[in-house]
């Protein structure tokens, strides 16, 4: 029976095992998974979280979004995908995780042959080399969990990282799992011991440790073995127990939040209210809000998210604000949000987390939504979705400072974040004879300059090289104009999400006004919006990134050029929104490799952990404190992978980094080139 | 307490600007409140908050100025009156004042009359001082710095070369600085949840002043025409590098003699 | 046509009757007197004075301008265009029924009409209008004087009938740290230097130019890292100096409004469109951290 199962047919034995005993093993394992229950189901209702709910929301996410939610299952969960991003911590807790499922599942074959086919069919299939290779298997899992133990303590105890948070309970649930594995080896032993077998060598573990206690146990072998079992027993019931009661309830927690989170988008472009279907339907709008001024108000499947933190501190390696000194640390957010809730969250309802001291409101604005940390996170937490929602509860209280507000005024008043006139936006474009789409309706792309190419000086020189290659190959554009207007990414990142959804409004219905379906545009930020943020509007355009069509253009040798030689190494920087968020990695490497050849080198930090320019979430326009420099900190990574240049396909990165290259010792030293410069310098002479 | 606050409906001189053909093209420029007055408001919001007080806003503009007004009375106020008609567009300051002081009788009487001390599309700064004489209340101008207590309002101004503090008796009529607060930001989401029915659009009539009396030819001021203002410079652009133009720079003015 | 200059004392009346005098057949000047020496340099046909201690009140002061307005028959009435004729403007304008603009940069009679010019909009356009009451009070810009020289004037007694519920409680002279009307050279900055830290750039040029330092409206009163007798233009001072350099001004029109009569104006900005160029006789589009070090590195060398 279930006491079988724990301990296995063959060394069940027992002769003085009384029939009370046997019973009351049984009522102590309900009780330990009763205790479990509890325990959770005490945890859920202090975040509020009915039983229907969490299976609703499971059900949905396994009936709505099977794939994704497999997917979290099967590669998160089973293939530890985030977790192994980290080498050393991946390593340890894959040990304990693995040796752990195969050393219950060793356990629960034991118990399906006893309870199942030997009762019912007579089969015995733990039997022969099977077996054997089996129980060797068996062996060498306890010992891999003990040693993945023994990392994590050190780790915890000893190297100390800095953005390693504390844990609930942890001692208690590495002297439970080493407990186990222990006195699981320890039982082997005083079996082997007892019943000597021929095969013990395949138990090399347990016979090892028979070898070293058998001149210390003397004649007490009985006794030795007995004491383990019971002991062993009470190592499992303990373990039960300790799960719920520690941050080891992590192990259903995630999983969970895992599933559910399949059931959400993405924080930064989730919509909180449709203001277009609520004007049309003249509803009522006093009852729209953005955001949460308190955890408690959070719906109960990101209230159980923000529960999830372990406060492992991945996220908070990877954040470029935390390294630059400011006062943000995304793991330290989601901790006092979770903290918040535990402690019953807010009595006072008029007074918000910022009110009450629960976070800062320099920390949420010190934020790049950059995304490095959600993706790193393994528990499934949407930190920027937090963060934006707060932003979004103080731009409705109007709780900006004069620079944000200026920001938004100038999106009011001359469509552009910085507040200069709308008749300069394309005057220059104009004069070079760039034909409007008014008059142009049939080209192949409406380029998007974008507001920063419309006036900031450097960011012009991207357009230029592109409108010369595009010349060159023979591609039709033709743009908007003085009527572009910046599509709202900021005034969203801002919070005033009103205002950006009205602007969406006005863009979609000038686009549909003028047939557009294909965007150029070499911004990513424009890309990420309209490909991201306005499909949520039903608004369904193409967008081609310039990194994009360059690369095609290279592969499909319409544009042949050759690599420059000499001008010292190239590091091509990702952008946070082409790369970590769109996925495109891969077409900007093969623009610069064919501008640049073999003088193209990789940052240390690249692809999916490049590290952010400094101007995302807004933060272009407006100024946090910070110990250091973001975009500083990402030339001395260039200098430190020894480039020369640094190759963006970003207008502010671009703006951000030679900006940055300017300051400090080693002025003017390091070189930012947009793809497209590199490219069009390589383009033949004579070239239009 | 009651407070009756005068908004202007201006242009944003950003935005402002001549055609090739010399014409002046200020309608398609996007139009708000003058930032004076977002002082003005800022100043009124504080004391509803702190006092109590009412807040009335009161607009003479073209009906497109309710719009606008959603945004003002989304700082803090009670309600908005726009005063408007055919005549808005060419009104003088004169006309201005005296539609607000009839405005501010017929909803009166006001302890309190504040205004920003010009407005970003004239500068005359004459309205607050024709509207303080008109309702024949005290009249401070250039406010730095504003306190209530009951009856008496104490401020700070900085005149030519003084700072002084008066004691003004209410009720009187005030004109503010921009810096006398910095203006609490009013998002797109506060100004949408205005409703419409707390502003109030009316006619010169209805406040008793006859708009024979506002056309062109019977105003105080009549605008004749308008012309670019420019000057003629020499305009000459410098190239080459930093260092090539930096040197090229100091020559320069070392031959025109305004370097000693 | 009499036109009535009026001044206080420090105020130097030539500019204002320089601008009426095309549009007068007399011009009086009144001197608006404390309890200081009443002696006005000026070749006008009358020179009067009323003092009172209470004229410091505006009510009073518009009610003893107007009198003497009236008594002269002045059909033009002209102040200067300081913080204390501004709040007497507006209640001067009241008390004699007139048509008032502000800041009037030209005035001429056309067939009888009164007209003026004027600036629009901060500074974008040029407006011309008509003064169309029988009494125009107008206010202009005016520069300082020593006290006490020139003729004496003649006093005149007025009846001031308003006790407006007001009174000063406390007076602070406040250093005239406005050396900028004055300033034979300023170097003047924008939005385009980032943090208050790199003022010090700014201020390390002035020194070497021997210049004052100005600022744009943003600086005062967005960013307030400077006070307003910093601040160049239609809100802030006017300068007319003789080098003018603008560094990181983008050049919106109520700044160009202030440094426009400039003898020679420099800018430095990195956005080639942008609107100072457009007044600027020399003009570099570059980025005023690269431009300005090397500005006051020629200018060191150069002095050495």
């Amino acid at each position: 029976m279930l006491t079988t199962a724990l301990l296995g047919p063959k060394y069940l034995y027992m002769p003085e095992l009384p029939l009370w005993l046997h019973w009351a093993i049984y009522v102590a394992m309900l009780a330990a998974l009763a205790f479990a229950f509890l325990l959770m189901a005490r945890k859920l209702r202090r975040l509020r979280i009915s039983g229907r709910q969490l299976y609703g929301g499971l059900r949905r996410a396994l009936s709505q979004h099977p794939s994704e939610a497999f997917a979290a299952l099967g590669g998160d969960v089973l293939g530890q995908r985030r977790v192994r991003r980290d080498r050393y911590g991946g390593t340890m807790h894959g040990l304990i995780f693995y040796s752990f499922c195969v050393l219950l599942l060793g356990t629960t074959l034991i118990g399906v042959q006893h309870d199942i086919t030997t009762r019912l069919f007579g089969t015995v299939f733990l039997r022969g080399d099977f077996y054997l290779g089996e129980k060797a298997l068996l062996d060498t899992a306890a010992l891999a969990l003990i040693t993945g133990v023994c990392m994590a303590m050190w780790r915890r105890y000893r190297s100390r990282p800095v953005q390693l948070g504390a844990r609930q309970s942890i001692g208690l649930v590495y002297s439970s799992l080493l407990f186990m594995s222990v006195s699981g080896l320890m039982l082997e032993a005083t079996r082997e011991l007892l019943i000597p077998t021929t095969w013990s060598w395949w138990t090399y573990a347990g016979h090892t440790v028979a070898m070293v206690i058998h001149p210390l146990i003397g004649g007490h072998v009985l006794l030795a073995y007995e004491t383990m079992w019971g002991v062993h027993v009470a190592a499992a019931f303990t373990l039960i127990g300790v799960a719920a009661a520690t941050t080891l309830d992590h192990a259903v927690i995630l999983p969970t939040n895992l599933v559910l989170g399949t059931n959400r988008t993405s924080g930064l472009i989730a919509r909180p209210f449709d203001l277009a279907g609520v004007l049309e339907a003249e509803g009522d709008l006093e009852n729209l809000t953005a955001g949460f001024a308190n955890p408690a108000e959070l719906s109960w499947d990101r209230r159980l998210m923000v529960d999830a933190c372990i406060n492992c501190g991945r996220c908070e390696a990877a954040c470029p604000a935390t390294a630059a000194g400011r006062p943000l640390s995304p793991r330290l957010l989601v901790q006092a949000l979770r903290d918040d809730l535990h402690s019953g969250g807010a009595g006072d309802v008029d007074r918000d987390v910022f009110a009450r001291r629960v976070l800062s409101e320099e920390s949420l604005w010190s934020c790049l939504t950059c995304s490095a940390c959600r993706q790193e996170c393994p528990a499934g937490i949407d930190q920027p979705g937090l963060i934006l929602d707060m932003r979004r509860h103080l731009a409705e209280k109007g709780q900006l400072d004069e620079q944000k507000a200026m920001v938004l005024s100038g999106l009011e008043r001359n469509q552009n974040p910085l507040g200069l006139p709308s008749y300069q936006r394309a005057d220059w474009l104009t004069e070079l004879g760039v034909q409007s789409i008014r008059d142009n309706p049939d080209v192949e792309y409406l380029y998007w300059i974008g507001c920063m190419a419309s006036y900031d000086q450097r960011a012009r020189d991207i357009v230029r090289a592109m409108m010369k290659i595009l010349d060159h190959v023979g591609i039709t554009f033709a743009i908007l104009g003085n009527e572009e207007q910046c599509h709202g990414e900021c005034q969203r990142r801002l919070g005033d999400e009103a205002g950006f959804q009205l602007r969406t409004m006005e863009l979609s219905e000038q686009l549909r006004g003028y047939g557009v379906k294909k965007i150029l545009t070499h911004c990513p930020h424009c890309m990420n919006t309209f490909t991201n943020d306005y499909r949520e509007f039903g608004i369904d355009l193409e967008v081609v990134h310039h990194s994009q069509l360059l690369a095609q253009l290279i592969d499909s040798k319409r544009l042949n050029i050759e690599p420059a030689s000499g001008g010292g190494s190239v590091a091509y920087h990702d952008p946070c929104n082409l790369g970590r968020i769109l996925g495109v990695y891969d077409a900007p490497r093969t623009v610069v490799k064919a501008s640049v050849g073999d003088q193209m080198v990789e940052f240390e930090r690249s692809r999916d952990r490049s590290f952010c320019c400094g101007a995302g979430g807004a933060n272009y326009f407006y100024k946090v404190p910070a110990a250091e420099s973001v975009s500083g900190m990402r030339i001395t990574q260039a200098r430190d992978v020894g480039a020369q240049t640094v190759a963006t396909a970003c207008p502010f990165c671009m703006a951000m980094l030679e900006d940055a290259s300017r300051s400090g010792e080693a002025q003017g030293e390091m070189k930012v080139m947009d793809l497209s410069e590199l490219v069009a310098g390589q383009l033949p002479s004579g070239a239009p | 307490m009651r407070i009756f606050v005068t908004v202007k409906h201006v242009p944003d001189t950003t935005e402002v600007r001549f055609d090739a053909g010399g014409g002046l093209l200020v309608h398609q420029a996007p139009t708000k409140i003058n930032d004076y007055d977002r002082n003005a408001l800022e100043a009124a919001a504080q004391l509803r908050e702190s006092a109590g007080a009412e807040v009335v806003i009161g607009c003479v503009g073209p009906p497109e100025a309710a719009k606008t007004l959603k945004e003002a009375v989304a700082y803090g106020a009670d309600r908005a009156v726009l005063v408007s008609g055919s005549w808005a567009e060419t009104l003088d300051s004169d006309g201005a004042a005296q539609l607000l002081a009839a405005l501010a009788r017929s909803e009166g009487p006001f302890d309190l009359v504040l205004s920003g001390d010009v407005s970003e599309d004239g500068y005359d700064g004459l309205v607050p001082g024709l509207l303080g004489a008109a309702l024949d209340l005290p009249f401070v101008r250039g406010v730095r710095a504003l306190s209530v207590d009951g009856l008496v309002a104490e401020v700070t101004r900085v005149g030519d070369d003084a700072e002084e503090t008066l004691r003004v008796s209410l009720p009187a009529s005030l004109s503010v600085t921009r810096l006398v607060n910095v203006p609490r930001v009013v998002t797109t989401m506060q100004v949408m949840k205005v409703p419409m029915s707390r502003i109030r659009t009316v006619g010169a009539g209805d406040v008793g002043v006859e708009e024979a009396t506002l056309v062109p030819d019977a105003l105080a001021v009549r605008t004749l025409g308008v012309r670019p203002a420019t000057q003629a410079r020499s305009n000459e652009m410098l190239e080459g590098d930093a260092d090539a133009m930096v040197a090229d720079l100091v020559s320069r003015l070392d031959a025109l003699g305004v370097l000693s | 046509m009499t036109t009535l200059v009026v001044v206080e004392p420090g105020l130097d009346p030539s500019s204002l009757t320089e601008l009426v005098r095309e549009a007068s057949q007399r011009v009086v000047v009144l001197l608006l007197g404390g309890s200081g020496p009443t002696d006005v340099e000026s070749d006008a046909d009358a020179i009067l004075a009323v003092v009172g201690e209470s004229m410091e009140l505006a009510e009073v002061a518009a009610d003893a301008i107007s009198e003497v307005a009236r008594g002269q028959d002045a059909t033009l009435v002209v102040l200067p265009a300081t913080a204390r004729f501004r709040e007497i403007f507006p209640l001067l304008a009241y008390r004699l029924h007139a048509a008032s603009v502000s800041d009037v940069l030209a005035l001429r009679r056309v067939d009888g009409q009164l007209e003026a010019e004027r600036l629009l909009y901060g500074g974008v356009a040029v407006a011309t209008v008509a003064l169309q009451r029988p009494v125009a009070v107008v206010t202009a810009p005016v520069a300082r004087s020593e006290v006490g020289r020139g003729t004496p004037a003649e006093m005149v007694e007025v009846s001031t009938c308003s006790r407006p519920a007001k009174e000063v409680v406390s007076r602070r002279p406040v250093e005239r740290q406005n050396a900028l009307p004055t300033a034979e050279r300023l170097v003047s900055f924008g939005r385009g230097v980032r943090s208050r830290d790199d003022v010090a750039l700014i201020d390390e040029l002035a020194k070497l130019l021997s210049a004052e330092v100005g600022c744009s409206r943003p600086i005062v009163e967005d960013m307030r890292w400077l006070t307003v007798d910093h601040q160049v233009g239609l809100t802030g001072t006017t300068v007319t100096p003789s080098l003018y350099v603008a560094i990181g001004i983008s050049g919106q029109i109520q700044h160009l409004v202030g440094m426009r009569d400039s003898k020679v104006i420099v800018a430095i900005n990195s956005n080639p469109a942008a609107p100072i160029f457009s007044v600027a006789d020399i003009g570099i589009v570059g980025d005023l951290y690269e431009v300005v070090p090397r500005l006051i590195d020629a200018l060191a060398a150069k002095s050495r």
